[in-house]
Order: C-alpha cells, then structure tokens, then sequence
C-alpha cells in the first residue's frame, strides 16, 4: 500500500479575528478602529514586539512567530478576508455551515469531510480520525471514523490480557474463510499490530508542547508515519472568542497553535509532501474593539494552509477594506473569499478528488490559487 | 409534559393495562417496564433447539434476511408452520401484538411528538431518542419483516437529520410515511414522502415556487424523485423531465405562522439572531400563488393547465406506475434481500410483479422470500453494521437497552440511523464498510463479556437452554445460534483452543463466544 496522503483539518473554534492575526498594518483606519488592541508592525531591527512583516501589507501577530520559518521556506500560506455566507453570527449555525461545507443557498447535512471520503475506495478502519469524544460534524457521515482520545483507545478491548492471543485466533478465522472478508480481515489485523508497534515507537525528538493540541498533531504523525492508511484527521483548537481582553486571550490561543504546528511539521520531516493542513474559524470579528478591549463576532477572518503543494510565503486576499462602506453589517471585514474554494483547490490539487457536485454542491469555484 | 399525540395515549393506556394485571404492581415508569421484562434473556424459550447440520439451516436463512437476525428458537417457529406462513404472518403487521416494543420505547417518548412539540426540545436529546428507538424496534420488535422493510424505505427515501428542520420532523415521516406504508402501496409511499414535512425541508420542497425571469423552481426534489426514489438514474428521462416534474410541485411548502412567535422567544432565549430554522406544522399547505398552473408535460405524458394542487397526484401516478420504476424498486429490492448483484431474472420476475400488482410491495417481499434464488442465496450477503449490532443483540437473547455502548459502535462503523450525509441512503454493498471489521470485533468483546453498559446477555443461561453444560461443553457448540449451522472443524479449532489456552474460565469462555460474533461467518448472511 503506498502511503496515501492526509488532509488535516484544524478547526479554530469560536471565531478567530484575523485582523489581529495577520495585521493589515498598512490599513490608516485599522488603528483608528482598535485604538486600544491596535498592534503594530514591528520594526526593523527589532527582535521582539509588535507584529512581524509578512509583506508591505500584513503582520503576523508575534505569538505566531514559531511558523515563521515555514512561511518563509514557502510551506505555509495566508488567506485573508476568506469565510462562508452566513451571516448569523451564531458560533452553531456558522460553524455547522462550515463543517457541512454548505452554504445559504445550499445547506447541507453531513461532514464535508465525509463525503470526500466516501467517494475514496479503500477505505480502512483508521481512514478517518478525529480527536475528542464524539465525532465532529465535519466527519459525520464517513465511512468507519475513528472519535479516539488517544491512540490507546485503538485495540482489542479483551477483558483477559489476551488480545495477542484473540488477534491470533481472529487471524486463523479469517484466512480459513476464504471469503470477501478474508482481506480486509487481514488489514484489521495488520493494522493493529503497526499500531502496537506505534505505541513502542521511540520518540522523534520533536518537541511538542504539553497542550491537548499538539498532543493530538504528535499522534496524527505517528499514524502518518506507520502507514495506516489515514486519509484525514480533524482536530479542535482553542477557543477564540475574545469578547474582552482580547490581547491576552488572542495571545494565548494562537501561541498553542503555533507551538502545534511548528512541532508537527518539524517531527513530520520528510513525510511534509504526504500531509496538508488546513486551519479555519467560523468567522472574524468586527473591525472595531469594544468597551471591554475585545471584539464581537464579525465575518470575513484569515485561514492558514501549511505543507507541501502549498505555494506559501503569501497573503492571498481580494482586500475589502475596512472603512465604513467597505464592511459588512455592523461594520465586519467583508467575506470575499467563500472558504469551500479553498478547501475544494485542496482536495482537488492535494488528494485527487473529482466529485465536486458531491463534496460541494452548488459551488462556482473558483480556485485561490494556494496550491500548486 | 402535555402536549401528547394519539400514540402517547395509546403508549399510556399500554402502561396502565399492564398495572390492571396487576404486572407491575405499584412500581412505576421505565424501571416498572424493566423489571417486567425480566432480567437477561429476552424473549428465549426454555428449551432451545439448535440447527445441528453443516449447511445453513433454510429457516434459519430466511430469518436471517427477513429479520434483523435469528433469536434464539426463532427456527423452530418457522418449522412448526412452515416458511410461507410464517411470511404471511409477518406481512400481516398489524395483527401481531407489538405491545411490549411499545413499553420499551417509553425511554424515547420523543419519537411520538410533532414537529412543534419538538422546537424547544434540546437537538441532542431527540437525537438519542430517535437513535436509540431504532435500534430497540430493530431488536425487539415482533413486527419483523415491518421493522426491516422500515429500514429499507428509510435509505430509499433518506433523510438526514444533520439538516435544519429535519431532526424535529423525521420522527414523524417515520410515523406517517415509512412505517404505515413500508409492506403497502408504493405509490402511497411516494404520495405520503412527497408531502412529507421532513422530506419538504430535507429536499427543498418549501422552497420550490413558481419561476420568475430570476429565479427558476427548485428542482432537488423533483430530481431525487426521479433519480432515487422512482425511475432509477438510468431510468429513461431527460433533464427537461425533472424541469417539469419540479413545476408540478410548485407550491407545496410548509405553514410556520402558528408557531412563529414561540420560535422567536426561543431564538431570544438562545441569543440567536435569525437563521433558518422555521419549524414547520404537521401537514404541508398548498400556495397556490407559488404554483406555477400551466399545463406540463413529464415522460411524454400531459398533465392538463389549471389542475393546481391535483398536479402532485398526477405527477406521482406517472412516474410510480413507470415501467423503469417497477425495475429499479425490484432491483433494489432484490439486492437487499438476496444478493449484492442479484440475479437478473429475479429482478426481471420481481418487477413483473410490482406491475401487475401496481406496486404491492407485500407481494413484492413475498415474491422475493420465496424465490428458489432467495433459498440458494444464504451467506451471501455481508452485513451492515447497524445489522451486524442488532443480530449479535438477538441472536444471545440480550436485554438490549440501546445504550452509550451500542450507539458509539454505531458512529465508529458510520452507520447511524438517520445521519447518511447524502439523499441516497447508506449503500447496501459489502465493500464501503469492509474497513469496520476492528469496531465489530471490539462491539463482539464487548457483548460477551457483559461491558456493554445497561444491556446485558446471560451467556450460561442461554447454554443451559441450549442443552449445553456451560464450562463444560466448548464453546463453539453455540456457533448454530450465530451461524444457523454447527462450527466447521477449522472454527471449533480457532475457537475453543482460544478458550482452553486461557484456562477455560468464564472469561475465556465468553471471549470465545466473542470470536463466534466476531468471525466471518457472522459478518454474512
């Protein structure tokens, strides 16, 4: 089996502010705005503070410093002012809408995810993973996914200390049956035992931070390491919804993903062109602060894409502005990047996947061009 | 709670029987219905015959495919008056007493509620009632064959309640369409699904209205019907087809202005500024300044101008009574209940017959159960894993409660009921669930070893009965409850070293007794 490649789907749940993100510092009214929470570029020859170029346009918030490098090596992209249509501003409608991979005028049930997958032959019972105790809507509907809290929860759950044993004899079953099932029998089996051996892997010496997020990457490398067959793997980070003190509670947030992400492209090596990541919210937040430092749920936000095909050391954006009649409603970044573009250039480029009606129905795509 | 439809009464007036008999005493509730129904062996006779020959036990065959699984006695039954009887009987649901399924699924009272009295419910909450529901019909429903045909309609008309609007109205598609109709009339199934509220949400129906310079009528409906519900995608009709029947459904949408002002304190309450998340009343309205009255023209066929909301009738009597509808429902059909790629007379036969009897979908099961392709067919089949779960459920007689453990086992093997991310349904062929085999033998471990929460087996008892000396004898001699036929010498030799190597104690035996639901042979049917 040659090792299939995998999709990563970060989910940064709660609604991230892409404009204290990557920083339009070029943007006079960007300031005027956010008087208090404003960040500015950093400037040169300086080391630390204020937020790093990215290029004459945007800065990259400092706690996102550890992705630098892969930026500039041209493995990780910036798409700016990118989200869905709805307009709701309700965490539960945009971010089902997201991971449905719907849109208003065409709603849909069921992950997007899943149903990529489910155009795929070959589908083993590690295909699909997701970290957490239930399975996320972005995979629901896929064919056998696999909700673990770690990798541990992956074996024979015998009462005895004999699975090797139950293995065993489940092994003598299924050769002797000759039948349709003696395959994919031999393909459970077989799986088990590499990820028993995972377990026993010795450490690549990547350090990952003690979150549940990095965690959660440190294993989805192992299983891309150990050719298990996953095809795709969603993970949960952060809670980005910093209605108040936005600085601190931004800073925090977006420190553990980049310690994630750095960490796991570092322990990746050279297994990066098997793996693509995605990074994604529901949506920004208003181009103004408030009265307690933070912002409120907006619409247009930044997304991140890091890994091989990527062509990467870009802010990719159709900039709207931000003054008055350039926004949205209460005055939000404008959405000039419907989010299923990005993901479908990914799955089309990266993965093969032909069924667009299938994956996203309705979707006039038009390609952002992040992938080569 | 106070708003209860008929069924809740019925559901009450159950409950209350049972008190009069003096059944369950002063206790009240589910613990009352619980303890009625006896501890861990549901429904198992005394005396268990098993199938002793090497083959698959005809009886046992037929079971397997006309039910979710044999139970344990379940054959002697079918011996005792005979395989057409026995169908017949099943395809006579209303006259069998189902009256203990209805104590059961007192636990998920949601299931019988409306779409109103379901608005303020939590969504987790009629989730896992619906979910758990149907695997307690599935497992415990003497209305067999119903319970297997409602699941058959389900993927055939499916919806999936991921959708907005969907999950408060597909419990009642499944009271109103699926079940009264799943060994009826198909043209009724149709007429009931196509005005079916859930199926008006699901496939956009509501939106569908008469089309203007800008906008044209919805056709997802309209293209499904032709595409999956009736002709079959190779069915013969054209896009211009779909045009047409989408313009014959102009109009029927849903009535949301008596419960409009509930929804909006809900939405207040829950900070939520709008969204689309009207729920709609129980029956769908017909706007006749939506419907678009022109004469349309569908497979050749005129439907007249002017016959406004008699156009849907008129639509559905043309595409059900399609010759390619007859061949795509027998082809279905036949794929479910014999064979991945059935054979082509058989489906020829069966479509035959579907019109001639206009659509009889009893006479359809019938023609199909006793067919001598259906009797050479056993063990061809791989089982789902919704399937799976409920036969190893039946087949040790467990006091299944559908609960944390049977459910994740659900969602590991994406096999949920009511969540196909698609309109098609969840497939009927082996190979997109080939890669569920590890999630089945951990659900195998699981069962036999009493880990799976509130349900529990009584793997000793169910020996005894069995005429077997539990401890003593091995435990391949059970394989006929799983197999319909005695172990093979390869799986007596897997099976009972495995329990002989790890003492022979009663955790060894019931991790052998895992390997039985574990092995291929229970995978098919």
């Amino acid at each position: 089996m040659s090792k299939p490649r995998t999709l990563v789907f970060v989910f940064l749940r709660g609604g991230l502010d892409g404009l204290n993100t990557v920083v339009p510092t070029f943007e006079d009214a960007y300031h005027e705005l956010r008087p208090t929470i404003a960040i500015d570029r950093r400037k040169a020859g300086e080391t630390a503070g204020g937020a790093i170029p990215l290029d004459d346009r945007f800065a990259l918030h400092e706690a996102l410093e550890p992705l630098l490098p892969a930026y500039r090596e041209g493995r990780l992209a910036v798409l700016h002012a990118i989200g869905s249509d709805d307009d709701t501003r309700s965490h539960f409608e945009a971010q089902d809408q997201m991971e449905h991979g719907a849109s208003v005028t065409q709603p849909l049930s069921g992950g997007w995810i899943a149903r990529w997958l489910r155009t795929l032959p070959g589908i083993s019972a590690l295909s699909a993973l997701a970290f957490g105790r239930t399975v996320p809507e972005s995979l629901r509907g896929a064919p056998s996914v696999t909700a673990v809290e770690s990798l541990d929860d992956i074996r024979l759950a015998t009462r005895s200390e004999r699975s090797g044993d139950f293995a065993d004899a489940l092994a003598r079953l299924y050769a002797d049956s000759g039948g349709a099932l003696r395959r994919p029998g031999e393909d459970a089996l077989a799986l088990l035992r590499r990820i028993e051996e995972i377990r026993s892997d010795p450490e690549t010496g990547a350090a990952y931070p003690d979150t549940e997020f990095a965690q959660s990457l440190s294993q989805v490398a192992r299983l891309v390491r150990s050719d298990v067959g996953l095809r795709a793997a969603a993970v949960n980070q952060g809670f980005y919804d910093t209605h108040v003190t936005q600085d601190a509670l931004l800073g925090r947030q977006l420190t553990e993903l980049a310690g994630g992400l750095a960490a796991f492209d570092t322990d990746l090596g050279e297994l990066r062109e098997h793996v693509t990541v995605v990074c994604l919210s529901e949506f920004g937040r208003r181009t103004y602060e408030n009265a307690g430092l933070g912002t409120d749920h907006g619409r247009g936000t930044c997304a991140f894409v890091l890994g091989a095909g990527v062509r990467g050391g870009r802010v990719v954006c159709d900039w709207p502005g931000l003054s008055g009649e350039d926004t949205e409603g209460p005055g939000d970044l404008r959405v000039t990047s419907d989010y299923r573009n990005l993901l479908w250039e990914a799955l089309t480029t990266r993965f093969d996947a032909t069924y667009r009606e299938t994956v996203f129905p309705g979707l006039r795509y038009r390609p952002p061009g992040v992938f080569a | 709670m106070t708003r209860r439809g008929a069924a809740g009464v019925t559901r009450r007036n159950v409950l209350r029987a049972g008190a009069a008999a003096g059944a369950l005493g002063t206790l009240t509730g589910c613990d009352a219905a619980w303890s009625l129904l006896g501890p861990q062996l549901d429904g198992v006779p005394d005396v268990v015959r098993l199938a002793d020959g090497v083959a698959v036990d005809p009886a046992f065959h037929l079971l397997s495919r006309a039910t979710y699984g044999p139970r344990p006695g379940g054959i002697e039954r079918v011996r005792e008056i005979g395989a057409a009887a026995w169908i017949d009987e099943q395809l006579a649901p209303h006259a069998i007493d189902d009256s203990v399924l209805d104590l059961r699924l007192a636990e998920c009272e949601l299931i019988f509620d409306d779409p109103h009295d379901l608005q303020s419910v939590d969504e987790k909450m009629i989730r896992h009632q619906m979910e758990r529901a149907a695997l307690l019909r599935a497992v415990h429903s003497k209305r067999e064959l119903q319970e297997v045909m409602t699941g058959f309609w389900t993927d055939h008309l499916s919806i999936d309640v991921g959708k907005r609007g969907c999950l408060q109205t597909k419990p009642m598609d499944e009271r109103r369409v699926i079940r009264p109709h799943a060994l009826g009339r198909f043209r009724d199934l149709i007429g009931a699904s196509a005005l079916s509220p859930a199926m008006l949400v699901y496939l956009d129906g509501r939106r569908n209205r008469r089309g203007t310079p800008h906008e044209a009528p919805n056709e997802n409906y309209a293209r499904e019907l032709l595409e999956l519900h009736t002709l079959g995608v190779r069915g013969g009709y054209a896009q211009t087809d779909v045009m047409e029947a989408a313009r014959c459904l102009t109009g029927w949408t849903l009535a949301e202005g008596s419960i409009k002002a509930d929804l909006r304190s809900l939405r207040a309450l829950l900070g939520d500024p709008g969204g689309d998340a009207r729920l709609p009343n129980r029956d769908a309205v017909f706007r006749r300044e939506w419907h678009d009255d022109g004469a349309k023209t569908v497979l050749g066929k005129t439907i007249p101008a002017g016959g406004g909301e008699d156009d849907v009738a008129a639509l559905l009597d043309i595409v059900c009574a399609h010759p390619a509808t007859a061949r795509h429902i027998a082809w279905k059909l036949c794929r479910r209940l014999v064979a991945e790629s059935p054979p082509e007379d058989l489906v020829l036969a069966t479509a035959e017959v579907f019109y001639r009897t206009e659509g009889d979908i009893a006479a359809l099961v019938r023609h199909v159960l006793t067919s001598d392709a259906f009797r050479a067919s056993a063990g061809q089949k791989t089982k789902r894993p919704f399937h799976f779960v409920v036969s190893a459920l039946r087949a040790v007689g467990a006091e299944a409660r559908a609960g944390r453990g049977e459910l994740q086992a659900l969602e590991r093997m994406g096999h949920v009921p009511y969540a196909h991310p698609t309109p098609d349904g969840y497939p009927d062929e082996s190979e997109p669930w080939t890669g569920t085999l590890l999630w089945r033998w951990n659900f195998a471990l699981a069962l036999a070893t009493n880990a799976l929460g509130p349900t529990k087996i009584d793997l000793a008892g169910l020996a005894l009965r069995a005429g077997l000396a539990p401890g003593r004898d091995p435990p391949s001699d059970l394989a006929p409850l799983f197999f319909g036929r005695r172990a093979s010498g390869d799986e007596r030799a897997a099976i009972d070293a495995y329990s002989v190597s790890g003492g022979g104690d009663r955790t060894a035996q019931e991790e052998a007794v895992a390997l039985l639901i574990a092995s291929p042979a229970f995978q098919v049917f």
